[in-house]
């Protein structure tokens, strides 16, 4: 099928169309979770002795990940508006 | 004499950069390779879900899905060439095939074999997608037919997402490559030992 005809429908199609996320701005961050979970996974797939250990280990990362960009965004965010 | 049946390590590396994972594969470790590479790859195509399909933005190649050219133009003021090239995005295959706008002109070729590394340099996110594999060459050329004006238009027939979209598109494709080059050294190096 040519893309430029499917185009002309104008409708959402995933994967040519960016995801219409901006309709609900409070998603934005929440894409941060995908992203801390595959480098996490991959991270310890290569750190990891045996495969056993994987799921412990991703997720004590994932955690620690995502906890950290949230302190450090907090952190910011209360220096910005004590600069303020 | 005992027989080496290890997998060489180019073999390994090349394999691990055609098929996220598969590098581990190789060296008997399955369940690493299948969870590798189904992260990088589910990574990737969350990118392309995210920011679009024009997220996978090879260099060389411009807004419209044609290859930039580069055209050396004449000077009708001091009735010479430029000693610099311009830089041309042509926004239909006829410009593409002959960008000059005068007949003085001279077309010089596409930019990207000229200057390469200005071309990269430019896009420097697509050295973390190229890093994913074929994938990453399909998403370009699904891209650049994408890019193309539809029939009657001067528009892109799927532009470019921009903002947010593209940003974390490009962030994810992007990153998705790089975690694959981790993968590709790791598994390069277990097999080697």
């Amino acid at each position: 099928m040519d893309p430029n005809s499917m185009h002309a429908s104008l409708a959402y199609m995933p994967f040519f169309d960016p995801l219409p996320i901006w309709v609900q701005p409070w998603l934005w961050p929440l894409l941060l979770l995908p992203l801390c979970l595959a480098v996490a996974i991959v991270y310890k797939c290569v750190k990891c002795r045996t495969m056993e250990q994987l799921p412990r280990e991703a997720a004590g990362l994932f955690i620690t990940i995502v906890l950290g960009m949230v302190l450090t965004a907090a952190a910011l965010a209360g220096l910005a508006a004590y600069m303020d | 004499m005992s027989q080496d049946k290890s997998p060489s390590v180019v073999a390994v590396v090349f394999l691990a950069w055609l098929i996220p994972g598969s590098g581990y594969f190789m060296i008997g470790q399955r369940s690493r390779g299948i969870t590798a590479g189904i992260a990088i790859v589910a990574l990737f195509l969350g990118g392309l879900l995210v920011g679009g399909i024009r997220i996978a933005d090879p260099p060389g190649w411009g807004q419209y899905g044609y290859m930039t050219q580069l055209v050396q133009r004449y000077n009708p003021r001091s009735r010479e060439m430029f000693d610099f090239y311009t830089r041309v995005d042509p926004s239909s295959a006829e410009q593409a095939r002959d960008p000059a706008d005068d007949d003085r002109d001279r077309s010089i070729g596409p930019a990207l074999y000229h200057q390469p590394q200005a071309e990269l340099a430019d896009k420097p996110w697509y050295l973390g997608q190229i890093l994913c594999g074929p994938i990453a060459l399909l998403a370009s050329a699904v891209s650049i037919n994408a890019a193309h004006p539809a029939a009657g238009s001067s528009l892109e027939a799927w532009p470019s997402s921009h903002s947010r979209s593209w940003e974390i598109g490009a962030l994810y494709t992007a990153v998705a490559g790089m975690l694959n080059l981790l993968v590709i050294i790791d598994s390069a190096q277990r097999a080697s030992t």
